[in-house]
């Protein structure tokens, strides 16, 4: 059996009035045959795990051996404390933690995929920034992540949350719906609000190219981090406000199926296209090939 | 894991950047060590395709010396394998390889102890999300995925040493899912794989070593073991 719809979980929180993400801890119980006592601790060592990352993450001052990531954070943390801001402070937190974690996992980095580890900062970085700005404790965390959980469960069943088979739509884009639905829970908002901030965010992620320069997962991937953790946060807020997305969530996912369908290969993870393809992105593939200290022996064949 | 837990969207923990390039290789190296039985201590890397390309970027030689040292995928020492290596003795040379159309784009070829008595090799995939497939144990094709625990023998080529096998795991209550047997080309030999249901018991282990003719058993845990969030 699989997850395929937001609708019967949505029925039920709003019977039983819950949130979402008590709704998804029963369901994890349910799933595992375990106590809500047992799943609730995994999630735990999951965020434990998300934390270290983000706190790693932003003193990173070394570039990778690609040149092209690394400190990039740091400078964005450092402004949020400093002078003038356009974004405004929460804004550039955000980005700086997603960054963060996005770095750290380019220089290997202990970090949770969520749902790849290519879009492993979106998460944490929205969940700890609304956790900071709601003044949440750890129990409504816990249930912000289990909320994100339904928002993955959906896209994976009915499209896909992999870059190579549907482009980075079903990446980034898909772990910045699944953080606009837990920086809801933990604002406080009902099951509806959180699933609906999701529609609103993976609306605007519909058709995102995978076209990692040099084949790895740095540009745009990193930045890119930071960009959709930052929307994330503004669809929260946009469904909070009582804004609705005209097209329901189950249907988002399927247009994003569709689209990816559609996506040519060459922007799917092959880097065959796109950023890949430009002058700078061959440049870089060329440059990476000299670099680090270990090189490859001479082969016989 | 089933497909309705929300711990497959977040997790598993792992060391980054890639999942395939990353995971992926500790995995692969990992499954080198244990089928050579013990810590290697020489041992060739051969890169094919995508992992000739990013090998580099991804850490994937990082990756897979963890593997070789029996590190799992979210262990924080991969970053400092080499390190690692040296305090263990292992000898390692990277090299690239065209192993040819036949194999995927990301294919991994390890080589142990090159030319002695004792060396192993296998070829395998990293098909996406840390999830690999062994395709070839020393010239024999397979198709050993790690979702379950896989007995891996080689043995000589007898008449009845399959029926023995089969009534040796079936002694213990194991119930085996897939059963491959060939003859290994140019030798008088035969390597069989055994996918079984359960994690076996030790005892296993030491009986189908009693086997007559049976020149190797090694016991391939499930890939994911030590990983599990229950
Ligand atoms: S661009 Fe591709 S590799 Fe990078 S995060 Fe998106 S899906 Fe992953």
């Amino acid at each position: 059996m699989t997850v395929d719809s937001v609708l019967p979980f949505l029925e039920k929180a709003k019977k039983e009035e819950k949130s979402l993400g008590e709704i998804m801890i029963e369901h994890e119980v349910a799933v595992q045959e375990s106590s809500a006592k047992d799943i609730v601790f995994a999630m735990k060592r999951i965020w434990e795990v998300m934390v270290k990352s983000i706190e790693e993450g932003i003193k990173i001052t070394k570039r990778s051996p690609s040149g092209m990531s690394g400190g990039d954070a740091k400078k964005i943390l450092a402004k949020s404390k400093k002078g003038k801001s356009l974004a405004g402070k929460n804004i550039l937190k955000v980005a700086a933690r997603a960054i963060g974690v996005a770095e750290y996992s380019s220089s290997m980095g202990v970090i949770v995929a969520s749902p790849t580890a290519g879009s492993s900062g979106v998460v944490p970085a929205v969940v700890y920034t609304a956790a900071e700005i709601c003044d949440a404790s750890e129990e409504a965390i816990i249930k912000g992540l289990f909320a994100s959980g339904l928002i993955g469960l959906v896209c994976d069943a009915k499209a896909s949350t992999s870059g190579s088979e549907h482009g980075c739509q079903a990446e980034i884009g898909v772990s910045a719906a699944m953080a606009a639905a837990a920086a809801v829970e933990i604002a406080g908002g009902t099951a509806e609000e959180a699933v609906n901030a999701a529609a609103i965010m993976l609306k605007n992620s519909l058709g995102l190219a995978c076209d990692p320069v040099a084949g790895l997962v740095e540009t745009p991937c990193i930045k890119r981090n930071g960009m959709m953790a930052a929307e994330a946060l503004l669809a929260a807020d946009m469904s909070l406000s009582g804004v609705k997305s005209n097209i329901p969530f189950d249907e988002v996912v399927i247009a994003m199926d569709d689209i990816g369908q559609m996506m040519p290969c060459e922007i799917k993870e092959t880097s065959e296209g796109g950023l890949a393809k430009t002058k700078t992105g061959k440049a870089y593939k060329i440059r990476l090939r000299s670099s680090g200290t270990r090189k490859l022996e001479k082969s016989e064949d | 894991m089933t497909d309705e837990s929300v711990f497959r969207l977040l997790g598993p923990i792992m060391v980054g950047p890639s999942s395939s390039h990353t995971a992926g290789a500790v995995r692969i190296g990992r499954t080198a060590r244990l089928l050579y039985g013990k810590q290697p201590e020489e041992v060739d890397v051969y890169f094919h395709g995508s992992f000739a390309d990013t090998w580099r970027g991804h850490g994937s030689d990082k990756a897979i010396i963890g593997g070789l040292l029996g590190f799992k995928t979210f262990d924080e020492r991969i970053k400092e394998a080499d390190k690692y290596a040296k305090e263990a003795g292992l000898k390692i040379r990277f090299k690239k390889i065209k192993l040819g159309k036949r194999y995927h784009p990301n294919s991994i070829k390890i080589v142990v102890n090159e030319g002695k008595d004792d060396s192993i090799y296998v070829i395998a995939e990293s098909v996406g999300g840390g999830d690999i497939v062994i395709r070839e144990i020393m010239g024999f094709k397979t198709e050993i995925t790690g979702s379950n625990e896989t007995i891996i023998l080689r043995h000589g080529d007898l008449v009845g040493t399959l029926s023995k096998i089969t009534g040796a795991i079936s002694s213990f209550n194991l119930n085996i899912l897939t059963i491959r047997s060939k003859d290994i080309p140019k030798k008088d030999e035969a390597l069989t794989t055994i996918e079984i249901e359960e994690k076996s018991p030790k005892e296993l282990e030491t009986k189908l070593k009693k086997i007559d003719g049976m020149k190797m058993v090694r016991i391939l845990p499930s890939l994911t073991e030590g990983e599990e969030m229950f």
